[in-house]
């Protein structure tokens, strides 16, 4: 039983993280709403900030994939991705405790789903920022 | 800018801020460890490099030390020789002597 759990987490701390980082970010980018929604149709349903934070999103998940061959450049943006995943995080929390009737479906699992997310990005964003440390210390 | 949107700008502005502070600390303490263990290794180097140092000068010392012996077995055959040949001469001188006698 002990090595089951010793294989999951030698699988979080030696397996590596780029295939997925790119498979997630094609699949990021191709679920994007600013490629489903044009501008006038957020404007219309008065989305026009959620939008804008798509829009970020969209931006930053291309650098990342640009700039997948260049660790460092790839890790800022993976970190700006994560500022932005706590901005729009808080904003939602903050928007629903607010009013309850702004969250469409169930605020729990959305919540749930996000955070199982966030560790994903958080996992990627540390294991980055090590190597590029370990790049550094060897000189 | 509504006030949820102020608000989750800073906390995602403090989480960062904090993230990265947090992350320089673990980058400053993985120096340090890596440092100390070059320390360490570099100890160790000199140690190793010492002892190779002196096994080399103990295998030079051996190998003088040797041809000295093989020079010295040489030259007690030799007087071991000279000997015999002097032992010889003295029994016969001291025939002589007993003949004139």
């Amino acid at each position: 039983m002990r090595s089951f759990f010793k294989a999951y987490k030698d699988i979080l701390v030696y397996h590596d993280y780029g295939p997925l980082l790119l498979f997630w970010n094609i699949s990021d980018l191709a679920n994007n709403r600013v490629l489903w929604m044009s501008y006038g149709e957020a404007v219309d349903g008065g989305n026009e900030w959620a939008y804008f934070q798509y829009a970020l999103y969209f931006v930053v998940a291309l650098g990342m994939l640009f700039s997948l061959p260049n660790i460092r450049s790839c890790a800022r943006f993976v970190g700006v991705y994560l500022m932005l995943y706590v901005f729009s995080t808080t904003k939602f929390v903050l928007s629903v405790m607010a009013d309850p009737e702004f969250a469409f479906g169930d605020v729990g699992r959305s919540l749930v789903v996000t955070a199982v997310y966030f560790t994903l990005w958080v996992w990627i964003y540390v294991k980055m920022r090590v190597e590029v440390m370990h790049k550094d210390l060897r000189g | 800018m509504d006030k949820p949107t102020a608000t989750a700008a800073i906390v995602a502005a403090v989480t960062g801020v904090f993230s990265a502070g947090a992350f320089k600390f673990y980058e400053f303490m993985s120096r340090q460890k890596r440092e100390v263990k070059q320390e360490e290794k570099a100890e160790q180097a000199l140690y190793r490099d010492d002892l190779i140092k002196r096994v080399e000068r103990l295998e030079q010392e051996r190998d003088e030390h040797l041809e000295q012996i093989i020079e010295l077995m040489s030259e007690v055959a030799g007087l071991k020789v000279e000997v015999g040949y002097v032992k010889r001469e003295n029994e016969i001188l001291k025939l002589k002597i007993d003949a004139l006698r």
